[in-house]
């Protein structure tokens, strides 16, 4: 069984990052009407050819999921399902809540970072955003790339509920989540009320989760290759059935072509192992890249303003990329390694250093978001 | 895996140049076709029913065996043979009124003869033992063709960048190159297919780049993976080239002499079943010839 630490995703993880952050900032100036030299390059030099002009957010949020539901399954193959669990919250919900905290205060002395609707400094909105259920109700958002969260979360409850039957047998947890995700696609047909339409994004993007999971079982010999391939091939279809049966979701145009190229990718990608893949500059990047997701958006609200925009796209740019990365390193200094560490101190309390759970930011297997 | 890769490449160039395309010229769209067009090519985006990616990673898997081992007089026989042998027959089976597909304008009596052709340039470009000197004088050989407005090469050119990928993966897997250079030279050849696309009539339409990044991520995600040899799959790899060109000289006088006796599906199992017996004979021939001049 091959367990060991899989670089290439790191460094796909960094490139994902880039995509998704680089995605945002062209957003930003297209809504301000503003335009930006390297839009024109990379447009013609690389999106155009590939068709997928405005898939780079979505491209970029596909290779989280996947990558996610990859190496969840692998931590999977050791943990307990509540220490799963655990441990996937550990990892997530301190960043987000601080985070969220920040954007509130900024939202409140009346700067603006990117949160939106009249009642976003109220409290009722900072504690709906730190339980993720602003996207349920439909009340103020204060930092809309949490929505991935919503994709996320469930998979974990999941894969939690399937760990016991993957152990014994793994061909089952895939199966049955495709199948209850293809009984929720039947059911969910209207996107009317934020909640239904939550529900039917989680539902239409989980089989990317699927398919991650479909790879690590597969890369860890659980299933065999033509299985593997099946299977990966009926989450693919449920994307596709996904695309075709409803107008908001993913409404991404080129949305399953996409989704293929990343699987491939990934799976190129889990086979690299050294040079720069494994570079440590990799690895500290890619350790910070929840952080980098979690803070672009506020920053990139944040700093051109500050800095007006008759200063220059470049240099707002760099100046929101900078302020990104200062950032989400503090954030990953102060709270998400420190918030991990103390968990695996209490987790391991009173037992034998050789019982010892290893710390995940230095474990062999990434417990990724 | 490559015996997989070619076979797999060898029925979907069956499927998209003989069933796939009969039924387009003919004004047809039946089921499963139609619902496979709807279900895997309109989300994938994979236009001419897979045909363009089937010849790609079919070039792709060209590139990789040339560049392992040297290519000899033999190998450059067994690879022209199938056009030397489907011409003539092209050629009589118009003369005697039959169906062959030589509809596109100037596509000539074999119209994917080009794809073979481009094996005998992969044989020359395997000549390279370090694997970096040809890929980079192709690439600007590629970039002079866009320069002086040759629209005539376009689409060879851009498929034969496949065969650089091949050749660059195997250098980059032997441990000749680098795994820097061989980025290089993909990201460049990446750069010659964005360059046709746009710059080339008539070739944007065919989103080419698509098929091509399906193509190479599929050679590169599979390549590695050790495969069994099952029979089937070594008799369609062992057969890829002659059924890439009978398909449109047997397949379709098959399928054009039976559609109108029998019902359209066994006509077309019997026109891929001939396709396919045709194949084999041209294999026998091949065996038979190559081993003569041993």
């Amino acid at each position: 069984m091959r367990t060991g630490y899989l670089h290439g995703l790191d460094w796909l993880r960094v490139v994902a990052s880039a995509a998704v952050v680089y995605a945002h900032t062209r957003d930003w100036f297209t809504y301000g009407h503003q335009t930006w030299w390297v839009n024109g390059v990379l447009d013609t030099a690389v999106l155009d050819p590939l068709r997928v002009g405005s898939l780079m957010a979505p491209l970029a949020v596909t290779t989280f999921f996947l990558i996610s539901g990859l190496v969840v399954t692998y931590a999977a193959q050791k943990e307990s399902p509540g220490r799963f669990l655990a441990r996937r919250m550990v990892r997530l919900v301190p960043a987000l809540w601080v985070v969220l905290l920040a954007v509130w205060l900024v939202t409140r002395l009346g700067l603006d970072a990117g949160a939106r609707g009249e009642h976003a400094g109220d409290v009722s909105t900072l504690l709906t955003n730190m339980a993720l259920l602003n996207f349920a109700t439909g009340s103020p958002g204060l930092d809309l790339v949490t929505w991935t969260l919503v994709v996320q979360v469930p998979f974990y409850f999941l894969v939690a509920a399937t760990i016991p039957a993957m152990r014994r047998w793994p061909w089952l947890p895939p199966a049955l989540m495709l199948t209850l995700l293809s009984v929720l696609m039947s059911v969910v047909r209207n996107e009317d009320a934020p909640g239904a339409h939550t529900l039917r994004v989680v539902v239409t993007l989980l089989p990317i989760m699927v398919l991650g999971q479909v790879i690590a079982l597969t890369r860890l010999g659980k299933l065999p290759v033509p299985a593997g391939i099946a299977y990966g091939a009926l989450a693919w279809l449920l994307v596709v059935r996904g695309d075709l049966t409803s107008d908001f979701t993913p409404a991404v145009p080129g949305y399953p072509q996409m989704v293929v190229c990343i699987a491939l990718l990934t799976i190129i990608c889990s086979r690299l192992t050294g040079g720069v893949v494994g570079a440590r500059w990799v690895k500290a990047l890619a350790d910070r890249t929840y952080a980098v997701f979690l803070l672009h958006v506020p920053v990139l609200y944040l700093t051109p303003h500050l800095l007006s925009t008759t200063a220059g796209t470049t240099l707002a740019f760099a100046v929101a990329m900078l302020g990104t990365a200062v950032t989400a390193d503090l954030l990953y200094r102060f709270v998400e390694k420190p918030t991990v560490r103390w968990y695996r101190g209490w987790e391991n309390r009173g037992q034998k250093s050789a019982e010892r759970a290893r710390d995940d930011l230095a474990g062999r297997v990434e417990a990724a978001r | 895996m490559i015996a997989l890769l070619r076979a797999g490449a060898a029925l979907l160039v069956v499927y998209s140049y003989l069933v796939g395309l009969w039924l387009h010229q003919h004004g047809a769209d039946p089921q499963p076709l139609a619902g496979i067009r709807e279900w895997l090519n309109r989300p994938l985006r994979a236009g001419e029913d897979f045909g363009p990616f089937a010849l790609m990673v079919l070039l792709l898997c060209t590139g990789w065996t040339t560049a392992a081992a040297r290519a000899t007089g033999r190998d450059l026989l067994r690879t022209a043979l199938p056009v030397l042998v489907a011409a003539p027959l092209a050629a009589a089976a118009l003369a005697a009124g039959l169906d062959v597909w030589t509809y596109s304008p100037g596509a000539g009596l074999v119209p994917l003869a080009w794809v073979i052709g481009l094996q005998l340039v992969a044989a020359l470009v395997g000549l390279d033992r370090r694997g970096w000197p040809v890929p980079a004088a192709v690439l600007c050989w590629i970039v002079l063709l866009v320069a002086f407005d040759v629209d005539g090469l376009g689409k060879p050119a851009l498929f034969l960048t496949m065969v650089l990928v091949g050749h660059v993966a195997r250098r980059v897997a032997d441990g000749v190159l680098p795994g820097w250079a061989g980025l290089t030279l993909g990201v460049g050849c990446f750069a010659a297919v964005a360059l046709l696309d746009r710059t080339v009539d008539g070739l944007h339409q065919w989103w080419y780049p698509v098929a091509a990044t399906y193509a190479v991520l599929v050679f590169l995600a599979a390549v590695a993976v050790p495969a069994p040899d099952w029979p089937v799959t070594t008799w369609l790899a062992d057969r890829a080239e002659w059924l890439l060109v009978l398909s449109g000289v047997v397949g379709f006088a098959v399928l054009g002499l039976l559609h109108l006796r029998v019902p359209l599906s066994a006509a077309i199992l019997c026109a891929v079943a001939a396709t396919g017996l045709a194949a084999d004979a041209g294999h026998r021939l091949t065996r038979r010839l190559t081993r003569r001049t041993a």
